[in-house]
């Protein structure tokens, strides 16, 4: 399985955010998007997850070489600021999530095994989430993203403000979710996407441009995707 | 510096502008028409010329028909108490035009930092004392030009001696006038005390002391229509008339006032007011924000066994019962408090009257049930409920795909609507109950059938209002973030419902032909509601 966007453009009024979007992201992978602050990496994400409106292109799921609409169950979107539902409980929101999901989930447990494998400790299951902390809430968002399934999953900069051991325990649940899924990992930290991503891409002038992988981990390499954010930048 | 006529020409032109901006964005927030106009809108001279003549067109009817409303009613309204108390009803009119002046000149804010005051004075460097007294030209003349327009007419048909009459227009510009030399006399005080103190005028209020402005309309408001009522039944006309007559010199020193004010204090005047508003409007924005927040309690989870939706909406109505439910207590108390001043007012007739019958309230409630819904239409806007669904559960959730399908937002659609229908039905239980009892303590009904017309009346009219709001909700979106976004569509649409609503009460359309006709409407204006919720919702239900 592949998600597929195709020559995706996005501007507001005459500003052009989204100039030609165009790239294959395969199952099985974590990609880092990585681009400076105000790129276009959450506009992409909004324009993928149908919240905004985008002016050309399309997207779409290639399976078994045939094209398949992405509907709306297909795609989970963790954004940076978590945003629950504070008048709800933890074990609620579970609860609520698993009714309306109830024919999509497989390998159904109970909200309690979800919770634990979140490492969500078991005093916070039934409080309200709006006193949750900040990481609490960010596990609670991913997990109900990950909870039916979707095949593809946006993360956007979810590891922004997060202590360093919730930060460890998140990427390994990247890790573990990322068979038979894409999941695309938005950052402009360059060390956390050399850390956690399969793969690099740039998101510069507007484009998607894939970043040779071969030398992850090298300083040659990192200083050459420091360069090519520089120019994307200075443009 | 510029000559008053090219400043108003200027502010006038600034105003019209925004208005113009205002209705292109309101027809571009319109559900699926919206889309399809383009942001270039604003550009194209044809679309500016036909909004330009509807926004001119709407600032003469606010400024005209305002006037002429206001004189009608004072004409009918003298011409009712008066022969109440067996007077002539030229005091009723002159004292009503009195106080209907003061009123007036109390709200003429010549400082307030309008949209078109920042751009003309902060940000297009127009002198402030230009602009001040533009303003206040335009007031003048437009107060003038009605007074003798509509009061003059209205003046002379109620009886008022001519002598009485030609003071009309001038009294009420006097008063103006006055207000607005006292304001800037005492504004100068309080800015050279601060000077000489060595303390900053930043946020020093040109509308003075917030309790005193409080103290001052509470008297203005209640104290006045008492002041009417006691000079018609002591026919004191002559004292009317002096006071009316003590508008020219007042407006005289007003003006001798206005002149004496520094240059310097229009624009720290200006600034000041605006700094002030901005931190309300942060003040409330913020506290709007803390206040949803604080507003979910602690209850229990939920004990029915409701799941998915039914099991969310449940939870959300539980956990926000205070802040929702006491929005119902105090429009509760509110229907109570008039049902009970109402009350008070029956007993009184229902002695008056040899035939209870002759009863002006159940002339109203029989005659004229159409009042039931204008009634209906006014507290139940629904604003609270949404918002507070809106920032506490609608922002955080939309997020999620699943949220946004079709089914779910019909879903909760449907849930909120009997939702918000309980909310509103304390206040209509009360109004249908009064109104039944007053038509059968006033001698009852031709048939017994009328008194469940009244009821069935309100209740129809309870659904259409509930279900507007959440319809409204669920197509027009109306925030963001936890900020409601100003709609020139959405008030044109609640515009048009207020006038169906006064032709209803106007028109005597009786009990029975207005549930029939809701009993028809209603059903398929859900039909079509839920229908439009299901396939536009999706694309327009979303966070700004």
């Amino acid at each position: 399985m592949e998600f597929v966007i195709s020559h995706l453009a996005k501007s507001y009024g005459g500003h052009k955010v989204l100039t030609d979007v165009d790239y294959s992201f395969s199952e099985g992978r974590i990609y880092g998007l990585l681009g400076r602050n105000g790129a276009g990496k959450t506009t992409l994400f909004n324009c993928l997850n149908g919240d905004i409106d985008f002016d050309k292109g399309k997207y779409f799921f290639r399976e078994d070489g045939a094209e398949r609409e992405v509907e709306s169950d297909d795609i989970g979107y963790v954004l940076s600021t978590p945003t629950v539902p504070g008048f709800l409980t933890g074990r609620e929101f579970l609860r609520f999530f698993m009714d309306i999901h109830s024919d999509r989930i497989r390998d159904k447990k109970s909200p309690e095994e979800y919770l634990k494998y979140m490492h969500i400790s078991e005093d916070t299951w039934d409080r309200l989430m709006k006193d949750y902390s900040h990481g609490t809430k960010n596990k609670m968002q991913m997990l109900i993203n990950i909870i039916a399934g979707p095949k593809l999953i946006l993360l956007d900069e979810p590891l922004t403000s997060l202590d360093v051991v919730v930060a460890e325990e998140m990427k390994d649940i990247f890790r573990s979710q990322k068979e038979g899924r894409v999941l695309i990992f938005s950052t402009h930290l360059l060390d956390i996407a050399l850390d956690l991503c399969d793969e690099i891409i740039l998101l510069n002038h507007g484009c998607l441009e894939p970043v040779e992988k071969a030398n992850l981990g090298n300083e040659d390499f990192k200083k050459k995707v420091i360069e090519a954010l520089k120019d994307a930048d200075d443009t | 510096m510029r000559t008053i006529p090219n400043s108003l020409r200027i502010i006038l032109s600034l105003r019209n502008t925004i208005n113009i901006n205002g209705i292109l964005y309101g027809f571009r927030r319109i559900p699926i028409i919206g889309r399809l106009i383009s942001d270039r809108i604003y550009g194209v001279p044809v679309v500016k010329g036909l909004t330009m003549i509807f926004s001119v067109l709407t600032e003469i009817f606010k400024a005209v028909c305002g006037k002429l409303l206001l004189f009608v009613i004072l004409f009918f309204f003298s011409g009712g108490v008066c022969s109440f108390f067996e007077r002539p009803q030229k005091i009723g009119f002159l004292a009503g035009f009195l106080l209907l002046s003061w009123i007036s000149a109390y709200f003429q804010l010549f400082f307030y930092p309008r949209t078109e005051t920042t751009y003309a004075v902060l940000h297009m460097g127009m002198d402030a004392k230009d602009y001040v007294r533009a303003l206040m030209f335009y007031k003048v003349i437009l107060v003038f030009a009605c007074n003798i327009l509509f009061g003059v007419p209205a003046a002379l048909l109620a009886g008022v001696d001519w002598y009485a009459v030609l003071l009309l227009p001038f009294s009420g510009v006097g008063f103006i006038m006055m207000r607005l030399g006292m304001q800037m006399l005492v504004y100068k005080w309080r800015a050279d005390s601060r000077r000489k103190r060595g303390k900053s005028m930043e946020k020093l209020s040109i509308e003075g002391n917030v309790i005193v402005s409080l103290l001052i309309l509470f008297a203005l408001f209640f104290g006045g229509p008492f002041a009417i009522v006691a000079a018609i039944a002591y026919d004191a006309y002559w004292a009317v008339l002096l006071l009316l007559a003590l508008g020219v010199p007042a407006g005289l020193l007003g003006l001798s006032l206005i002149r004496r004010f520094p240059e310097r204090l229009y624009r720290t005047a200006i600034v000041s007011e605006k700094a002030i508003r901005d931190e309300i409007q942060i003040r409330n924005k913020n506290y709007g924000k803390k206040k949803t927040s604080f507003a979910i309690n602690e209850a229990k989870g939920d004990t029915t066994g409701a799941k998915g939706y039914r099991l969310l909406d449940s939870l959300f109505m539980k956990r926000h019962a205070s802040v929702l439910w006491g929005r119902t207590l105090l429009f509760g108390i509110g229907t109570a408090l008039m049902i009970a001043l109402a009350s008070v007012y029956l007993y009184f007739e229902l002695r008056e009257f040899a035939q209870p019958s002759q009863s002006t309230l159940r002339w109203l409630f029989s005659r004229h049930p159409g009042l039931f819904t204008m009634l209906l239409f006014m507290i139940n806007t629904g604003d609270n409920v949404m918002y507070t669904m809106y920032t506490n559960c609608d922002t955080t959730l939309l997020s999620y795909s699943f949220y946004r399908k079709p089914e779910a937002l019909r879903t909760m659609f449907g849930l909120r609507l009997v939702d918000v229908f309980k909310l509103n039905l304390p206040p209509a239980i009360l109004l249908a109950g009064f109104g039944v009892v007053t038509l059968a303590l006033t001698g009852g009904e031709d048939y017994a059938l009328q008194y469940l017309f009244t009821v069935l009346e309100i209740l129809i009219a309870l659904v259409y209002f509930s279900a507007r709001g959440v319809v409204r909700f669920y197509l027009l979106q109306p925030y963001s973030g936890a900020e409601k976004i100003k709609n020139l569509f959405t008030g044109f649409l609640s515009f048009l419902l207020f006038i169906v609503c006064t032709v209803l009460l106007v028109s005597g359309i009786s009990a029975v032909k207005l549930t029939i006709a809701g009993f028809i409407f209603v059903p398929v204006y859900l039909l079509i509601a839920g229908k439009l919720v299901y396939s536009l919702s999706p694309k327009v239900f979303k966070n700004r």
